[in-house]
């Protein structure tokens, strides 16, 4: 389990299963650098943390303003531009 | 340095119903985003809670959710109080092979798997897990303080093919 901090938050629970991903996850989470970070710089320091980078077809849209990636063990992402 | 948990997306067919479903059972409000996204926002009040945001994709639902939500509840009668609500206004049970677990595995009206679990918070409920749950909780902030509300702009989501 990984615990925000503070109250009131979610927990997020990571649990291991028996069956492999197969299809582009249909719930996925969105993050957000702290103000003063660019998406660029964020996704730059996810890589680092083993994310890696992925093409959904996100390059098609060009509304897409944001960084898709995918964590070690497959799942997408985005990183979304600060406020 | 770490990044917020902005929102949860959630590709569907019929965002609009989905975020209205979510809304009444979360009581959080929906708006519409500048993408003609359904965006539900937890109370003013919580600046922490990532909100969902609903997006239209063409292809159906095609196996059990990798990512699923747990609704809370205060007591094992809280939850069946809970449980009951949900399947009336259109919740289904789910088998997704749980047995003897405390806590309650439904599906949304589009199929997506979420847990009621019978108490306030968890370390040990999941849909679909048959692994050990009894790992104590290992703190590990992942949200820095001070971060701010997500903005209706923020609105994003990983473009169907």
């Amino acid at each position: 389990m990984l615990f925000p901090p503070g109250r009131g938050a979610p927990d997020l629970g990571l649990v291991q299963v028996d069956d492999s991903k197969t299809v582009k996850l249909r719930w996925h989470l969105d993050v957000q650098p702290v103000a003063g970070t660019s998406i660029e710089e964020e996704s730059e320091r996810l890589r680092t943390l083993g994310a890696v980078d992925i093409d959904i077809g996100q390059h098609d849209d060009p509304a897409v303003d944001w960084i898709v990636l995918a964590d070690p063990a497959g799942n997408e992402f985005c990183v979304i531009p600060p406020l | 340095m770490s990044t917020r948990l902005s929102e949860i997306v959630v590709d569907c067919r019929e965002p609009v119903a989905m975020a209205r479903w979510w809304g009444e059972t979360l009581g959080w409000s929906a708006s519409t985003t500048g993408l003609g996204e359904q965006l539900l926002r937890p109370a003013a009040s919580d600046d922490t809670t990532p909100a969902l945001l609903f997006d239209t994709v063409p292809e159906p639902k095609q196996s059990k959710n990798r990512v699923h939500l747990d609704l809370a509840s205060q007591s094992p009668d809280d939850q069946r109080e809970l449980v009951d609500r949900l399947v009336a206004r259109g919740a289904t049970r789910a088998d997704i092979g749980q047995t003897g677990t405390p806590w309650v595995v439904l599906a949304d009206p589009e199929g997506n798997e979420f847990c009621v679990l019978d108490r306030a918070t968890s370390t040990s409920a999941s849909a679909g897990s048959r692994a050990s749950r009894s790992t104590p909780p290992i703190p590990s902030p992942w949200r820095p303080s001070g971060s701010r509300r997500p903005a209706g702009r923020s609105a994003r989501r990983i473009p169907a093919r």
